[in-house]
C-alpha cells in the first residue's frame, strides 16, 4: 500500500494512509499528551489536550486535535510551538480545576507547568485555584470528583466489552458518567475494564453483596 | 412513590413498532402520556425492546424536554429567548419566583405548579411570552403574571384542540396534535398524479378556475397571529360574509404569517394587484371592514396602517407601508398568498412545477442550476449549497457504482428545522405558512443527488418540538403530497421514489450542529461527531447525507422554478439572493422580513423597522444568536452579507436580529448568551463544557459587583481558547457574544468592574434600585418612599437630608433621573419620586427643622470655593462635614449662583432656597458675596491663602447667533435677562417677545417674559421639532399651557432693524433630513421659505459657555476651546495640584443635580488630597444605609394585583400664575403621598444583601 509522507517536529515520516497524527507521532517517539485516547478505542476527540499545529496545502498553522486528524501528504506538524504549549496548559488547567486531586492528573499537569496553588503569576491558574478552594469550602474536599469526563470507561464498555453498563447522564457542565439512575447497572459483569482504562483512577471496583 | 400504571406501555410499544419511529419519539410518547418519564417505564421498554438501559437513561437526561419526576398540576413556562429577555422576561421570572417561591425547573411543594423556562418559543415579536398549561400569554406584564397565578383556577380550560399549545415541554401532554383539519376548505382527497403532464393540467385548471379580479379577504395566520386573535377575526369575517351573502363575489382565506408581527391581526383585501392593508383588526371590526372594502369599493380609514405615535399619514396599500415597501419578499411571498393547508392552492400558485422541471432534467443539471444561482447555506454558515449537493451526489454515485444489489445503498436528505437560536422564528413561519415549498425543495434535492443511481433516498425533517403548529402543517402537507403522488413510491409516474419523515427534536440546541442532529436521528444523545468524514461522505447511518436549513431547501425550489438568474438578480457578489430575518427586540416594527443581501443594517432598522420602539436611542444589534455578536449602533452602515458580518465579529446565523437600546446592558447580554451556550453545551469537550462555565462565573461576578481588575483580559483569554479548541461549531462560536461585546463595549465592562455601575441600569446586584442608582448623589429614594408610605414623614426627610443639604432645591427643580427607569412604569406609571420628596420636605419645613449639622473634629485646613451655585454649596457642605474650613466666594450680591440668578422664583420660591443655603451655612461654610475673583481678589492670592481650591463658576456666557444685527437694541441675551429679572434689577422688554432656542434657558426666559406686565405675546423659535427640544418636557408643557406659541422647524437667518432698533427676525422653515449618527434626523432649510416675524424684544438662548478668564494666563489649568475647565472625569482634579473644578464650568450647561454631584465628589477628592497628597476615588456598590422593611406580607396578599395609576401633581391655575412669580407646582396631600409611595415596588429589597438583612431584621 502507498505511504503518506509528513513532517512532525522536523522529522520526515512515512505512514499508512488513514493513520492519525497522534499515531504517527507515537510511532516516531514524539510525545503528545492525551487524556481521552486509548489505542483500543475509537478516537473521541473529547479532551482536546492533543492539539498540535498543522500546515497542509489548504490551511496554514491551524490547531487540530492529533487523535482526530488523519495524516495528509506533505503535512507539517509541530507539537511544541508556544501556541500548542499554551493550548495544552489551558486544557490541563480546566481539567485540573474539575478534578484537582487525582495524583496522575496532578503529575501530568505539573509536567506541563500547570499547578493550582496560591500565589502563582498566571491569572488563569490563580482564578481556577480560587474556584477550586471555593468548591472545597462548599462541598468538602472528600466530595470532589476525580472524573474528568474523558469517556474512556463508557467507550470500553460499549466497544470492547459490549455490555454498555455505564453511560452518561445530563449534559453540559452537569454531565456525569453514570450507571442508569445512578443505581447498580443491570448489565455490568464486573470485568473492571472501566477502572482499568480510567486515566485518573476515578473508578474503583469493589465487591457488593 | 406512587405506582405507575404499566399497562399502557404495551400499547405504546405496539403503536411505536407499527409507526417505525425512533427511541426519542417513543420517550416523547411516554412523556405525553405520563407527563414525565417514569423509571419503571424506562426499564420495561429496555427489557421489551432489548435496548440498553444506559442508552434510554442518557437520552432521558440529555434532552431537556424529558423529566424524570412528575410535574405539578399547572405548568408555567417563561420564554427566556433573547427577544423576551430584552423585553422583560427577567422581571417575569422574578415575579413567578416571588409568587411561587420555587426556582425554575422546580415544582411547588403542594404539587400545584411546575415552574420552567424555555430558551425560545419562537414567538419573539410578542414577547415577553409565558405559557400556562399550554396557552400562550403575550406581552405579559408582571402585574398580569401575578394575576394569572392567583386566578389560575378561574381560567378557562384550554380548548380540546388548542392549536396554540406551546409544546415547550413534553410533560404538559398537549404537544402537537397529529390530526390536522384543513381550515381553508374541505380536505382534498385525490388520486395520485400519474404523470407530470397530469399535474400541470390540474394546476392549469385550478388557475383557470380562479378569477384574478375576484376579491380575496386574507387573514394572516401563524402562531403569533393566532395568539393575537387571528382565528377569532377569521371566524367573525366568515360569519359576516355569510350574513352579507358575500361569498358569491369574494373568497376568505387564512394564510401563513405576513410578517408584520407588531400589528397583528393583519387582514388584506385583495382585488387584482391592489392590496388594501388593515392592521390590528379585532373580530368586532369584521362587519365594518367588509362593508367598506368588499360591499363597497372603499377603505376603512381607522384600521389602515399609520406610523407609530399616530401622527403619520394613513397608508392604504400593503406595498406602500414602509415595513413592506423596503423589502424584497421572495421566499416569503407565498406565505401571504396561499392557504398552507391546501395543496390545490399551492398548485394554483405554481407549486411543484419546479419538481416537474427537475424530474425532466438530468440530476447533474439540477445541481448545476443551484451552483449557478450561488445559493449559500441559509442556516448561517454559508457553505455553497450546490457544492454540498455535488459532493453528496459524488459519494452516492460511487457507492452506487460498487453496489452489489442488496439494497443497502442509501442517500439521505435532511432538513434542519431545529431553529433553536433564541430570537429567531423565520423557519417556523415558512413551515407554518408554506410547508409544501420545503417538501418540494427536498424532493428536488433527492432527485438531484440520488436520481439515476441505485441508491434509495429518504428524507427527514428534524423540527423543534416547540413548534406544534409547524409540525401539524408539515404532517398535513406530507399526507397531501403522498396522496397526490408527489412523495413516496414512483413520484408522478417517473419511477423515482422519495419519502419524508418528521423527527421532533427533544430540546437540545446543539442538535442544530449537523452531526449532532444526525446522532439524534440515530437515537443517541446529541454529541457531535468527528469531522471529517463530513455528512456528504458519511452521514446518517454512514450514508451520504445532504443536510440543509429550511430556507435553503425552499430556496432550491424557487431557483428551479424561476431560474438561477432570478435568484442571483439581487444580493452581493459573494452573497446572492435575499436574507430572511426575524427583526425583534426594542424595535418599533417587529416582524419577519426579507431583504436583498447587502442592504445595510441601518436601512433594515430605520426604514423597515421604524427605528427604536421606545424612542430611546438604539445601542446595538445582535445577530446569530448565542453564536453571534453585537454590532454597535455606530456601525449600522455595514451591509448584511456573510463576509461583512463575520468581519464585524458576528455571524449571519440563521436569521435572528435582535435590536437593543440603551436599556440593554451589554455585560448582562453577554452573560445571558454564555448561559445559553453553557446550558446547551453537550458536555463532550473540555473547553466548551468547562470554559463556558468559568466565563459565566466571571460574568456573574462582574454583574453582581464583584468584578476584579484583570477580569476582562481573563474573559478574552478563555474565550479565545474556547473558540480555537472546541470540538464543534457550538463551542467554537459560543464565546462570540462576550468577545464582541468586549470589543465594542469595553467601557461598559469597565463601569461594572471599576466603578460598580451598570450604565444600562439592568444588573440588579449592582444597581440595587434604579432610582438610587440613577441619582447622581445616590439619594436613598426607596427608603424615604417606604417611610412616606408608612406615614413616617420626619424620618423620610432625615433620610433625604442625609445625602443632600439642598432638599428644597431638589424637591423642586431636580430633573428626577430617578423616575426615568422606575419599574412601576409598566404598571400605572413611574413613581412620582420628586413629588414625594417635595411632600416630605414641605412637611418637614412646616413642622420641623433640618437635623442638627454634624460636628466633625476640625482639621484647621482652609479650602476656597469659587461660586455659590449648586456645585459650590454642595462642596462647601461636605468639606465642612469633614472638618475643613470652607469659604465660598460669590461674585453676585446674593448667594445661590444659577439657583437664584437663573431659575425663576415660580419654580423655586426664594424662601425655600434661602432655607437650604442657611443649612449649608450652619454646617460651618462661610459665604462671601459680592467678591468677583479676578477683579476683587486675584486667583493666585486664593491659591496661596488656601490649601485647596474648587472652581464652580458655572456657565453663563450666552452664545451668539452669528447672524447680522445681533447687537441691535432690543436683542438680549437670555442669561442676562433672567439674572436681571430674578435679582429684581430693571429690564426693558417690549410687547412682542421672541425667544430663540429649545433648551431650559429658552423656556425659562419665555415663561419669565410671560409674567412681565409689558409683555403681550411670547413665541419660541426652534429649528427642530418638539420631540428634540432639550428642555424638560414638563417645562415645555407649562409654557404652552401658559399661552406661549412654539414656532417649530424654524431657524432665524437675520435680525431686522430700523434705526438700530429691533423690528423683527427673518426666519426660514426647516424640514428633517438624513439621520445623524444618533439616529436623530438633521434639520435642513427649505429653500425659498423665508418669512419675517415682527418683534419688539428678542431673547437669544441657544446655549451658554463657561468663562474662566479670571484664572489668568499661567494658572496651570487646561481650558477647552469652549472655555470650560478640563478635569479628570472621575476626580474633578485639574492639571494643577490642589485645584479642582466641577459643575457647568466643566460640563457646560447641565442639570442642577449633576453640578451637586460634582461638588460632592470634589469635596471627597479634596479631602483625599489634603490627607495624603493623592487623589484617589473609591467606588462602592450603591446600597441604602438601612433597609426599611416593607409592610406586613399579610396585608400585601390582599392588595389588588392591579396597581393604581401614578399620582397627578396639581398645578396652580394658569390665570393665577401669570400675574407674578407664585410657585406653580403644588404639593401632594398626605393621602396622595401615602398612596403614591405605596405603589413602590421596592427594588431595593431584591438584592441578596437586602434579603439577608431583612431576614436578620425579622428575627
Amino acid at each position: 500500500m502507498n505511504k503518506v509522507t509528513l513532517t512532525i517536529d522536523g522529522k520526515q515520516l512515512a505512514v499508512r494512509p488513514g493513520t492519525t497524527v497522534l499515531e504517527a507521532a507515537q510511532a516516531a517517539g514524539i510525545d503528545i499528551p492525551t487524556l481521552c485516547h486509548h489505542e483500543k478505542l475509537k478516537p473521541a476527540g473529547a479532551c482536546r489536550l492533543c492539539h498540535v499545529e498543522v500546515t497542509t496545502a489548504a490551511r496554514k498553522d491551524v490547531l487540530l486535535p492529533a487523535c482526530a486528524t488523519a495524516v495528509e501528504e506533505g503535512m507539517i506538524v509541530k507539537t511544541d510551538t508556544p501556541r500548542v504549549i499554551e493550548a495544552r496548559r489551558f486544557i490541563l488547567a480546566l481539567t485540573l480545576a474539575r478534578a484537582p486531586q487525582p495524583p496522575k492528573l496532578v503529575e501530568l499537569a505539573r509536567q506541563h507547568g500547570v499547578e493550582l496553588k496560591p500565589g502563582g503569576s498566571d491569572p488563569l491558574l490563580a482564578f481556577l485555584y480560587e474556584r477550586v478552594e471555593q468548591r472545597k469550602a462548599e462541598v468538602g474536599e472528600e466530595s470532589l470528583s476525580w472524573c474528568i469526563l474523558c469517556g474512556q470507561c463508557v467507550r470500553v464498555c460499549a466497544e470492547v466489552v459490549g455490555m454498555r453498563a455505564i453511560g452518561s447522564a445530563s449534559r453540559g457542565p452537569k454531565k456525569r458518567i453514570a450507571t442508569p439512575f445512578f443505581d447498580i447497572s443491570p448489565t455490568c459483569i464486573g470485568c473492571g475494564s472501566c477502572a482499568h482504562v480510567c486515566p485518573t483512577d476515578a473508578i474503583t471496583i469493589s465487591e457488593v453483596e | 412513590m406512587e405506582n405507575v400504571n404499566l399497562r399502557e406501555v404495551d400499547e405504546l410499544l405496539a403503536r411505536h413498532k407499527a409507526g417505525g419511529g425512533g427511541l426519542i419519539e417513543l420517550l416523547q410518547e411516554v412523556s405525553a402520556y405520563y407527563q414525565y418519564v417514569p423509571r419503571e417505564v424506562v426499564e420495561k421498554i429496555s427489557a421489551e425492546l432489548d435496548v440498553p438501559l444506559t442508552q434510554l437513561y442518557s437520552l432521558a437526561t440529555f434532552y431537556q424536554s424529558f423529566k424524570l419526576s412528575p410535574p405539578g398540576k399547572h405548568h408555567v413556562c417563561v420564554c427566556t429567548g433573547t427577544a423576551c429577555y430584552v423585553r422583560g422576561a427577567p422581571r417575569l421570572l422574578q415575579t413567578f419566583q416571588n409568587e411561587l417561591k420555587v426556582e425554575p425547573g422546580e415544582t411547588t411543594p403542594d404539587g400545584e405548579f411546575t415552574f420552567a423556562t424555555v430558551n425560545c418559543l419562537g414567538t419573539c415579536a410578542i414577547g415577553p411570552v409565558v405559557t400556562l398549561d399550554g396557552r400562550y400569554y403575550a406581552n405579559l406584564s408582571p402585574d398580569a403574571a401575578t394575576k394569572l397565578i392567583r386566578n389560575v383556577d378561574q381560567l378557562q380550560p384550554p380548548e380540546a384542540e388548542a392549536k396554540e399549545s406551546c409544546g415547550c415541554c413534553e410533560g404538559n401532554g398537549k404537544g402537537a396534535s397529529s390530526t390536522a383539519v384543513p381550515a381553508g376548505g374541505p380536505a382534498e382527497p385525490r388520486s395520485p398524479f400519474a404523470s407530470p403532464e397530469e399535474l400541470a393540467a390540474t394546476a392549469e385548471r385550478l388557475r383557470a378556475g380562479h378569477d384574478p379580479s375576484r376579491t380575496a379577504v386574507i387573514v394572516s395566520g401563524g402562531t403569533c397571529g393566532f395568539v393575537a386573535g387571528a382565528r377569532e377575526v377569521f371566524h367573525a369575517l366568515a360569519t359576516e360574509m355569510e350574513r352579507l351573502n358575500l361569498f358569491q363575489d369574494a373568497d376568505l382565506k387564512l394564510t401563513g404569517c405576513h410578517g408584520f408581527c407588531a400589528r397583528e391581526v393583519l387582514v388584506v383585501v385583495r382585488r387584482g394587484e391592489r392590496e388594501i392593508f388593515y392592521c390590528q383588526v379585532k373580530p368586532e371590526d369584521a362587519a365594518e371592514l367588509l362593508e367598506a372594502s368588499v360591499v363597497n369599493d372603499g377603505v376603512l380609514d381607522r384600521l389602515l396602517y399609520q406610523e407609530s405615535g399616530g401622527n403619520g399619514a394613513r397608508v392604504v396599500e400593503k406595498n406602500k407601508v414602509p415595513f413592506y415597501a423596503h423589502q424584497e419578499r421572495r421566499l416569503l411571498l407565498n406565505n401571504s398568498r396561499i392557504d398552507p393547508l391546501s395543496l390545490d392552492d399551492y398548485l394554483s400558485h405554481g407549486g411543484y412545477s419546479a419538481l416537474t422541471k427537475a424530474l425532466a432534467a438530468d440530476p447533474r443539471e439540477v445541481i448545476e442550476c443551484i451552483k449557478q444561482a450561488g445559493l449559500r447555506g441559509r442556516g448561517g454558515a454559508g457553505f455553497p449549497t450546490g457544492l454540498k449537493w455535488e459532493m453528496t451526489r459524488r459519494t452516492t454515485e460511487s457507492l452506487s457504482d460498487n453496489d452489489d444489489g442488496d439494497g443497502d445503498v442509501h442517500c439521505y436528505m435532511v432538513c434542519n428545522a431545529d431553529e433553536g437560536d433564541p430570537g429567531a422564528f423565520m423557519d417556523r413561519s415558512i413551515l407554518e405558512g408554506n410547508p409544501h415549498a420545503l417538501l418540494e425543495g427536498m424532493a428536488i434535492g433527492a432527485w438531484a443527488m440520488s436520481g439515476d443511481t441505485s441508491a434509495s433516498c429518504q428524507g427527514y425533517i428534524y423540527v423543534r418540538n416547540e413548534y406544534p403548529l409547524a409540525i401539524e402543517h408539515l404532517q398535513t402537507a406530507i399526507g397531501q403530497a403522498r396522496a397526490a403522488g408527489l412523495l413516496g413510491e414512483n413520484i408522478l409516474g417517473t419511477g423515482f421514489s422519495f419519502d419524508l419523515r418528521i423527527v421532533r427534536g427533544a430540546g437540545a440546541f446543539v442538535c442544530g450542529e449537523e452531526t449532532a442532529l444526525i446522532e439524534s436521528i440515530e437515537d443517541r444523545i446529541g454529541e457531535p461527531r468527528i469531522k471529517p468524514p463530513f455528512p456528504v461522505v458519511k452521514g446518517l447511518w454512514g450514508m451520504p447525507t445532504a443536510l440543509n436549513n429550511v430556507k435553503s431547501w425552499a430556496s432550491a425550489a424557487m431557483i428551479l422554478d424561476k431560474g438561477p438568474e432570478y435568484f442571483a438578480s439581487v444580493g452581493t457578489e459573494n452573497s446572492r439572493g435575499t436574507a430572511v430575518f426575524s427583526l425583534v427586540g426594542k424595535i418599533a416594527n417587529t416582524g419577519l422580513i426579507e431583504v436583498p443581501m447587502g442592504m445595510t443594517l441601518g436601512e433594515i432598522i430605520h426604514d423597515i423597522g421604524g427605528g427604536s420602539q421606545t424612542g430611546r436611542p438604539i445601542k446595538a444589534v445582535q445577530t446569530g444568536g448565542p453564536s453571534g455578536g453585537c454590532i454597535p449602533a455606530s456601525m449600522l452602515d455595514i451591509p448584511v452579507d456573510y463576509e461583512s458580518l463575520t468581519k464585524a465579529g458576528t455571524i449571519m446565523g440563521s436569521g435572528g436580529m435582535i435590536v437593543m437600546d440603551e436599556t440593554t446592558c451589554m455585560v448582562d447580554t453577554a452573560k445571558y448568551f454564555v448561559h445559553v451556550g453553557m446550558e446547551e453545551s453537550c458536555g463532550k469537550c473540555t473547553p466548551c463544557r468547562d470554559g463556558l462555565r468559568h466565563m459565566h462565573y466571571i460574568l456573574e461576578q462582574i454583574t453582581e459587583g464583584r468584578g476584579k481588575p484583570g477580569d476582562i483580559e481573563l474573559l478574552e483569554r478563555i474565550g479565545n481558547h474556547i473558540r480555537e479548541l472546541s470540538f464543534c461549531g457550538l463551542g467554537k462560536t459560543a464565546a462570540n457574544p462576550v468577545l464582541s461585546t468586549i470589543r465594542y463595549f469595553r467601557d461598559e465592562y469597565e463601569a461594572h468592574i471599576y466603578r460598580k455601575r451598570c450604565p444600562a441600569v439592568v444588573c440588579r446586584e449592582l444597581i440595587s434600585s434604579p432610582c438610587q442608582h440613577l441619582c447622581p448623589i445616590t439619594t436613598e429614594a426607596p427608603e424615604y418612599i417606604a417611610l412616606i408610605a408608612q406615614g413616617r414623614f420626619q424620618e423620610a426627610f432625615d433620610t433625604i437630608v442625609k445625602d443632600n443639604p439642598l432638599p428644597n432645591v431638589c424637591a423642586r427643580v431636580c430633573h428626577h433621573p430617578c423616575e426615568s427607569r422606575c419599574l412601576a412604569a409598566a404598571s400605572g406609571g413611574a413613581l412620582a419620586v420628586r413629588a414625594l420628596k417635595r411632600f416630605a420636605v414641605d412637611h418637614a419645613m412646616r413642622s420641623g427643622v433640618y437635623p442638627p449639622p454634624p460636628q466633625p473634629a476640625p482639621t484647621g485646613e482652609r479650602v476656597a470655593i469659587i461660586g455659590s451655585g449648586p456645585a459650590g454649596l454642595m462642596a462647601g457642605y461636605y468639606l465642612a462635614r469633614s472638618g475643613y474650613r470652607a469659604t465660598i466666594f460669590e461674585a453676585l450680591e446674593t448667594p445661590g449662583g444659577t439657583l437664584v440668578a437663573g431659575i425663576p422664583a415660580y419654580r423655586l420660591p426664594r424662601e425655600f432656597l434661602e432655607a437650604d443655603i442657611e443649612n449649608v451655612r450652619r454646617a460651618g461654610v462661610e459665604i462671601r458675596t459680592g467678591i468677583r475673583v479676578g477683579r476683587d481678589v486675584a486667583f493666585d492670592d486664593i491659591t496661596r491663602d488656601f490649601k485647596a481650591v474648587f472652581i464652580a463658576t458655572g456657565a453663563h456666557k450666552s452664545r451668539k447667533l452669528g447672524i447680522p444685527n445681533e447687537d441691535a437694541e432690543g436683542v438680549l441675551d437670555s442669561i442676562d435677562f433672567l439674572t436681571r429679572v430674578n435679582l429684581n434689577k430693571p429690564v426693558r422688554v417690549g410687547g412682542r417677545v421672541g425667544v430663540i432656542g429649545g433648551g431650559n434657558a429658552a423656556v425659562d426666559a419665555a415663561r419669565v417674559a410671560m409674567r412681565l406686565k409689558e409683555c403681550q405675546s411670547v413665541q419660541v423659535i426652534y429649528r427642530r421639532t418638539r420631540a428634540e427640544m432639550p428642555a424638560f418636557t414638563e417645562e415645555v408643557d407649562a409654557l404652552v399651557e401658559e399661552g406661549a406659541e412654539l414656532r417649530l422647524l424654524t431657524a432665524p437667518t437675520a435680525i431686522l432693524t430700523r434705526d438700530g432698533k429691533l423690528t423683527g427676525v427673518r426666519c426660514m422653515r426647516m424640514e428633517l433630513g438624513d439621520r445623524d449618527e444618533s439616529g436623530r434626523r438633521r434639520p435642513v432649510p427649505v429653500p425659498g421659505s423665508e418669512f419675517d416675524v415682527p418683534l419688539d424684544t428678542l431673547l437669544v438662548a441657544i446655549g451658554e459657555d463657561p468663562d474662566v478668564k479670571f484664572l489668568g494666563r499661567d494658572s496651570g489649568i487646561d481650558v477647552s476651546r469652549r472655555g470650560s475647565a478640563i478635569v479628570a472625569k472621575e476626580t474633578q482634579a485639574t492639571g494643577r495640584a490642589g485645584v479642582f473644578a466641577g459643575g457647568d464650568v466643566v460640563t457646560g450647561p447641565d442639570t442642577v443635580v449633576a453640578a451637586m454631584a460634582a461638588g460632592k465628589v470634589a469635596a471627597e477628592m479634596i479631602g483625599s488630597y489634603l490627607r495624603s497628597g493623592a487623589v484617589e476615588r473609591h467606588y462602592d456598590l450603591v446600597r441604602p444605609s438601612q433597609y426599611v422593611p416593607p409592610v406586613a406580607p399579610a396585608e400585601q396578599q390582599d392588595a389588588p394585583a392591579e396597581m393604581p395609576e401614578r399620582v397627578e401633581v396639581a398645578l396652580l391655575p394658569v390665570a393665577e400664575r401669570l400675574g407674578g412669580f407664585t410657585e406653580v407646582e403644588l404639593t401632594l396631600t398626605e393621602e396622595q403621598a401615602m398612596r403614591e409611595a405605596g405603589r413602590c415596588l421596592r427594588c431595593d429589597l431584591q438584592t441578596e444583601d437586602a434579603k439577608r438583612q431583612l431576614v436578620e431584621l425579622s428575627h
